[in-house]
Parts: C-alpha cells; structure tokens; sequence
C-alpha cells in the first residue's frame, strides 16, 4: 500500500516535471549572426515575341553582358546556367517556382526578362523575384530608339538590380566609366571608355603627352597633365567634356598627378616650386590664384589624393628616405605617416567613404609593386593584387568595393579592374600601351536620348 | 582476482539491498521535486496558463483569416512595426532612366487571395516598386540615433550561442529543433541587404510555428534602429517557411520563438 502510494507519486510528480520544462519553452529564444551570402539566379532574357534574326543577335550581347555586369558587382553568389530549370521564363505568368526553389540550386531571389528588337528600337522588360517568398521586386520596361545601345539598357538593368538587393548599399557601377592614357605612336593621349572596356570615345588629340586624368566629382570634367608636341613645360588642363578646356597656370614647368577637389574648386598637384629641385605639393583655385605649397620640404613629395570630404591629403614622401605614404590636412598641418613598413609606395586613393587608402607598393625584398588597401584609422594593410607583372596607379570605383589598375602582367601596361578582395580580376584593355586609369564617380541622370 | 574485481563492478546483479538503496533514492528524489514544485509552482503555472495567454488566442484568430487554400502555403502576416521604427519613406536616390517606365505588377492567379505581406505592412501607393522598401533604411552606414538601448542590450546578451527559455534544465529538449531552426534562417538571412554597419545592432522577431511548420504570428518585436537590418531579418523568417516540423514534444503547445539577428557579425 506504501509502497503504491509512493510509485503513484512517483509518476505523478515526474510528470508534473515534464511538463513544467515544456511550461518554460513558451518563449525559445534562437541566436542568429551569421548572414549569408545572396544568390542570384540571373536567367536568360527570351525574345518577347519573335526571334527575329536581331532580337536574337540583341540577346546574345544581353545575356552574356548582364552576367558579367552582375557577376561584377560582387554582392552576388551566381549559381552556374546549368542549373537552372530548362523551360524560358519571359513573363511572371511563366515563373515555375517549384522547378526554381530545387534545393540544389537554392537560390534567393531569380531576374530574368524579354527583349524585343523593332524597326523603331528595342523594348526590354526585366523582373526580379524573391523566389522564396515569391514576390515581385522589379518589373521595369527599358525602351531605346537604337538596337545598338542594347548595352547601356544592360548596364541599366543590372544597376538596378544591384541597387534593389543591395538596399541601395551601391547604385551599381556598371554605367560608370574609366578615362586612361593610351600610346599612339610617340604621343599618349586620353580616352574614355565604359566600366568594361567597351565604347572607347577619345577625349585629346593634340599630339603631345597627356596622362593622368582625374574626374571632376560630377563627371563633367576631366583633369590632367599635357605636354605638347616640341614644348618643354607641362601644363595642367581641365577639360570639360561637353567642351571646352581650362589652362590652369601652375608654379613651373613641372607639374604632375594633378586632382580635382570635391567641390571642383581646388586643384592639387605635383609641382616644382621655383628654384627648387624637389617636388612639392601644392593648392589652387582652377584659376591658379591662392596657390600654396602644402608641403614645402627638401623631399620629394608627390602623388597627392583627396579624401572624400577635402580634409585630408594622402601623399607620397620620401623625407624618411624611401617613398611612403603620409597624410596631412589640407592646409599642410598634422603630418603623419600611414605605411610604417618600408619598401617603395605610390599613388594613394582614397575609398569613396574614406575608410582606406588604395596605394601600389613596392614591399620590402619584392621587385614589383601590387596594390594594397590599408585602413587609415589602424594602419592595418591587405594585398589585392597577386601573381606575374608590377601592378600600379589604383583607384576606387565609386561603390568602394572596386578597383581599376594598371599592370604589365601581359607583357604591356593594360588596364584591369577588380573586387577590392582580388576576386573577379579582369582585363578591360587589350591593344596598344594603357595607363593612369581613373574610374568616374556614379553617372547621374546621363545618357538620355 | 583481477577479473573478479571487475566482475563485482558489473551491473545486473539485482539484490535486495540494491533495491532498497534504489528505492531510497527515488523517493528522496522525489520528495525533492515535490518541494521544488511546491516553491516554483505558482510561478509556472502563471506562465504557462495565463501568462502568455494572449499568444495562445491570437493563432488561430489570425490564421483563419488568412487560410485561403492557394498554391497550399500559408501566408503568414507581418504585423507592422510601431511607426517610430521605420524610417519615413522616401524615394531612392538613383537617377532612373526617363524612359524607364514601371511595370504593373503581374498578379499570379493562385496568389491572388492570398495576403500579401507587402499589402499588410503598410499603407503605400499603388504603384511604388518595392525597391522603395529596402531603401527606407539608405545605406546604413550611421545607425540611428536613439538606438543605444537596443545596442547596450546587445552586448548585455552575452555570446552563449542559443538560449532556451529560462535557460534551464530544459535547454536539452529540442535543442536538434533549435539548431535546425538556426541554420534555415541563417541561409535565408542575407548580409548583401543589410550594408555594412559602425557597430553591431540586433533586431528581434517573434513567431510562432505551427505542428506543420508554417510560421505565423511574424512581429518584429525589437528594432535594430536599421530598417535595412530589419527588413532583412523579416525577410529571412519568411523566405525559411515551412520550416521543419515541430518535434513531438513542442507539439500542441504555443511556443513563441523569438529570433535574435545580431549584424554585424563578430570577427
């Protein structure tokens, strides 16, 4: 009888424990921090209704231009085409979502479109869906009078898909631009050409040398050094790209790595003071009054770089011996020393956010430059560039995730670009000797017809 | 004689006193948890009946108003944040091209009735894309301010890795669940959406999962201050349904799950 009693209370009371932990577990808490990486299924576009010979030729260039654009801006994990579900999806009635949510292929969000090349033009519809919770995220119709600038409406479609999954983290570079210096003959001359090496335009001509271009913030200018043909002295020229040019008078016949301030109302560069044999840095109006010398030091200084606000200047100086990389306010005052490792550095940039510094550097025991990005505020210093060739002059796309540069990795100067993490390394010159690459900022409200 | 030790250590050999030390044993236990449910009793008791009571109501509320057959998945609803959460919309701004012309939305027949999380979250006009959505947080390089108090508790959370309810004794049973609960989540949880931030922010989402799997109930309970931060922890609960199906013993229950999004990650 005691003993029952006890084995009945026994259960009892275990149960009573059991369910009490379940009382607990009302509320479970789970501990998340660790995001993952997106993955972006980016489908074919199929012609909207007929394929016509050139809606077929249209999509070629499409397809593969997109793919690149948004394998590119590197926010995107691309699943390989191969996986993808066989049937063409053109409009959002046609989406098979079971076949895309495939656990292998296991993807987050799908773009995918039409095109259609008519006599008056091309009309593209493109779409993005979150195919996890199968909403529409964009439905955009692109229209162009001429089928041959199917590209820039890729560039558009791919900004803008970058800019929607990014939550506006980039407005896309794809429809950003490069000017570069480029050999013909015995004269260097600038160029401009789209983020990807197509569409080269020329922008000088003149016959002399004219290297190291730098934008204006706005896009609208181009600033750099020329020295024309039988003329000894170099010159700093700001050329308006819709027409024009200033001549801004500098303090010699010396003048190099010129850069436009944030506003366009200051001109820093490279220069010679007189009676000097070393170069300093200096600063002026675009008319070449107020100028001063910043540095005004036995050394040579050069290379000067703004940074995003106009308050600080990275440049190269060799007052410890070898070429480093410093810092100063723009007014010349608190100097200070970033790359404390030796070796040989050049060309600083800084990030659109001001966060880094891009720099190519010659390290210690090494026989060739590479591009390194180090963080201002820690000193802390991350290689970009690896393998064959010297890689030099560096400068940030204006999303802060990429980089242009120049490199003889091929036998001859080229320009290539690059995820400031070395990934997704790229070519974009091919022909002839190119140099002093310099990416634009975001185009604004361009390119309308 | 070195076998016969390791004999007398072998179980199995049922004896009476071994019995009665058993038996002792149980009961003393026994009478321990009598004691400790007597002292923990009134406590547990209001949690679990009355408590959280409201949770228990709102299911099924909520959810038969929104079964509505369809392709068989159930749209959970996304309860808006209060106001002060969400940052003022505004139009991005990226130049758009002018012949760019939005497109309607294509209306999937079979989604048709279903609630659109979009509809519910909060009044818009008709024809804004969503881009809109994910950009109300802009680049969230600076968190808002005002925002310390969801920082401080952040870092007051500690690192334990999952919590379970009060913690206790109970963290062992279904932690699989939680785990795999975790890892759904996580891969649904994108840190392209989100930017990079100065400092680590946390959102908080409350939820409640079905004996299926489906999610309902989704609230945004605790704002990062991030709207990119929070819509991208929003989006990982729903794009992760169904998620696995409750275990035995969660099942019949309402348990509340609160997902805590800590970004950025430590390193």
């Amino acid at each position: 009888m005691n003993f029952k009693y006890w084995v009945f209370l026994y259960i009892f009371a275990a149960g009573a424990f059991f369910s009490d932990l379940d009382a607990q577990d009302d509320q479970v808490v789970l501990h998340l921090d660790t995001p993952t990486d997106t993955r972006l299924a980016v489908a074919d576009f199929y012609p909207r209704s007929v394929a016509t010979p050139e809606t077929t030729q249209a999509l070629l260039e499409f397809n593969e231009v997109l793919w690149e654009d948004l394998k590119f801006a590197g926010y995107f994990d691309l699943p390989s085409k191969s996986f993808y579900p066989e049937n063409q999806t053109r409009l959002p009635q046609e989406v098979d979502f079971e076949a895309w949510s495939e656990e292998f292929l296991d993807i987050d969000y799908m773009a995918f479109g039409n095109l259609q090349v008519y006599e008056s033009g091309a009309v593209v519809e493109a779409f993005v869906y979150d195919v996890k919770t199968r909403e529409q995220l964009l439905g955009r119709r692109y229209t162009v009078s001429e089928a041959s600038s199917i590209r820039r409406v890729v560039h558009q479609v791919s900004d803008q898909i970058v800019f929607l999954l990014s939550s506006g983290g980039s407005k896309g570079v794809s429809q950003t631009q490069i000017a570069f210096s480029s050999l013909k003959g015995s004269s260097k001359e600038v160029y401009v050409m789209d983020y990807d090496g197509a569409n080269i335009r020329t922008i000088t001509a003149n016959g002399g040398i004219n290297k190291f271009a730098d934008w204006s913030r706005d896009n609208s200018k181009l600033l750099f050094v020329t020295k024309l043909d039988r003329r000894n002295f170099w010159e700093l020229w700001i050329q308006d790209l819709a027409g024009g040019r200033t001549v801004v008078p500098t303090v010699s016949s010396y003048v190099s790595s010129p850069e436009l301030g944030p506003e366009g109302e200051q001109v820093l560069y490279s220069g010679r003071g007189r009676g000097k044999i070393d170069p300093d840095i200096f600063i002026s109006d675009p008319l070449g009054k107020r100028r001063r010398n910043l540095t005004n030091h036995p050394g040579i200084d050069s290379s000067p770089a703004w940074s995003l606000t106009g308050q600080q200047i990275a440049f190269i100086s060799d007052r410890t011996g070898t070429p480093q990389v410093w810092l100063m306010d723009s007014d010349g005052s608190n100097l200070r020393r970033v790359v404390k490792s030796g070796g040989h550095c050049d060309s600083p940039e800084w990030s659109p956010d001001g966060r880094l510094l891009a720099f190519s550097w010659q390290a210690p025991r090494q026989w060739k430059h590479d591009i390194f990005v180090v963080e201002v505020s820690t000193g802390s210093i991350r290689q970009v560039t690896t393998g064959w060739g010297s890689n030099e002059h560096p400068n940030w796309a204006p999303d802060g995730r990429h980089l242009t540069f120049q490199s003889d990795r091929t036998g001859s100067k080229q320009i290539f670009i690059t995820n400031i993490t070395g990934e997704n390394l790229k070519q974009i010159t091919a022909y002839g000797i190119n140099e002093s690459p310099s990416w634009s900022s975001y185009v604004v409200a361009q390119d309308r017809e | 004689m070195r076998q016969s030790t390791l004999k007398s250590h072998l179980p199995g050999e049922v004896t009476l006193p071994s019995v009665l030390i058993s038996l002792l044993g149980h009961i003393a236990a026994v009478f321990v948890l009598i004691v400790g449910i007597t002292f923990l009793g009134p406590n547990i008791v209001l949690v679990a009946g009355g408590g959280d009571g409201e949770i228990g109501t709102a299911i099924p509320v909520s959810l038969s108003g929104e079964i509505s057959g369809g392709a068989g998945a159930v749209r959970p609803t996304l309860i808006p944040a209060p106001e002060a959460a969400k940052p003022p919309p505004r139009k991005p701004e990226v130049q758009l091209p002018e012949q760019a012309t939005q497109l309607k939305q294509f209306e999937d027949p079979k989604k048709e009735k279903r609630v659109s999380r979009v509809s519910r979250s909060a009044p818009r006009p008709p024809d804004l894309e969503y881009s809109e959505t994910p950009s109300q947080g802009a680049i969230p390089s600076d968190p808002l301010p005002g925002t310390g108090g969801v920082f401080s508790e952040g870092v007051g959370f500690g690192k334990a890795g999952l919590r379970i309810g009060s913690g206790q004794a109970g963290a062992g049973v279904a932690s699989w669940y939680i785990r795999q609960l975790e890892q759904r989540i996580s891969r649904n949880w994108l840190r392209t959406s989100m930017g990079s931030l100065e400092r680590q922010v946390m959102a908080k989402i409350s939820f409640v999962i079905k004996a299926n799997g489906q999610i309902d109930s989704v609230k945004l309970v605790g704002s990062s201050g991030v709207g990119a931060v929070d819509l991208a922890a929003q989006r990982a609960i729903f794009a992760s349904q169904p998620l696995p199906p409750l275990p035995p013993e969660l099942r019949g229950r309402t348990v509340e799950f609160v997902a805590h999004f800590e970004y950025p990650p430590e390193r």
